[in-house]
């Protein structure tokens, strides 16, 4: 899933382990994220969206087919 | 009632319950070779069990600090891994178990080819595993219903 992680992160001028701390995972995790290697848990990524002030679809772009008819 | 750890906390709980239960298996396991060395020299069944009763405390250390760490001690990343890893070797033993137990009993029946003892042990292990993988199986799914 693409993200803005990095975008906001730098804009802060946190490293992946600061942000990592921030929201209590590791900082793989944060690098994984950021390399669109693994889509987070809704609870994270609630907790990055929150940690940004911003909304949570500001920060993910899931791409996701249309729903509904 | 239980305070709330905030996310710094959680990643210092995490670390620190880690760093024990890493300290309590390496020394369970470093005990029980330094035991398996002094056996050589003295000879004594004594140190075997000694080795032993070292190792299984190392073990129990981790237990513990399994049980009773406030937070988990893998994050939902490293759970991710682990997830994936467990795919790849139940892939693994459901082909084994597929492929095998049949060509097992066939080969071995007719008298055309029978397998070493560990490997037609080794697949009718896996057998048992796809069993209670499939016991689990309907008590998690039951926990769901």
């Amino acid at each position: 899933m693409k993200n803005e992680i990095d975008v906001y992160r730098e804009r802060v001028g946190l490293s992946q382990g600061d942000l990592a701390t921030a929201v209590g995972v590791s900082r793989q995790t944060i690098n994984a994220i950021e390399r669109d290697r693994y889509d987070p848990s809704l609870a994270l990524a609630f907790k990055l969206a929150a940690y940004f002030e911003c909304r949570i679809e500001t920060l993910f772009d899931p791409d996701i087919e249309p729903v509904g008819e | 009632m239980t305070e709330k750890l905030t996310a710094k906390q959680q990643v210092q709980k995490r670390e620190q319950y880690s760093k024990w239960i890493n300290r309590s298996v390496g020394a369970g396991v470093v005990s029980f070779f330094i035991t398996m060395v002094v056996w050589t020299i003295t000879d004594q069944q004594l140190v075997l069990f000694a080795g032993l009763g070292l190792y299984w405390l190392g073990a129990i250390g981790m237990g513990i600090g399994y049980w009773y760490s406030p937070v988990a001690l893998r994050d939902e990343f490293e759970k991710h891994i682990e997830w994936e890893a467990n795919q790849a070797v139940s892939a693994f033993i459901a082909a084994a178990t597929i492929i095998g137990i049949p060509a097992d009993v066939v080969l071995s029946t007719t008298g055309v080819y029978t397998a070493p003892a560990a490997i037609r042990g080794a697949i009718w292990g896996y057998m048992l595993l796809v069993l209670i993988f499939g016991a689990a199986h309907w008590y998690v799914k039951g926990q769901y219903e």
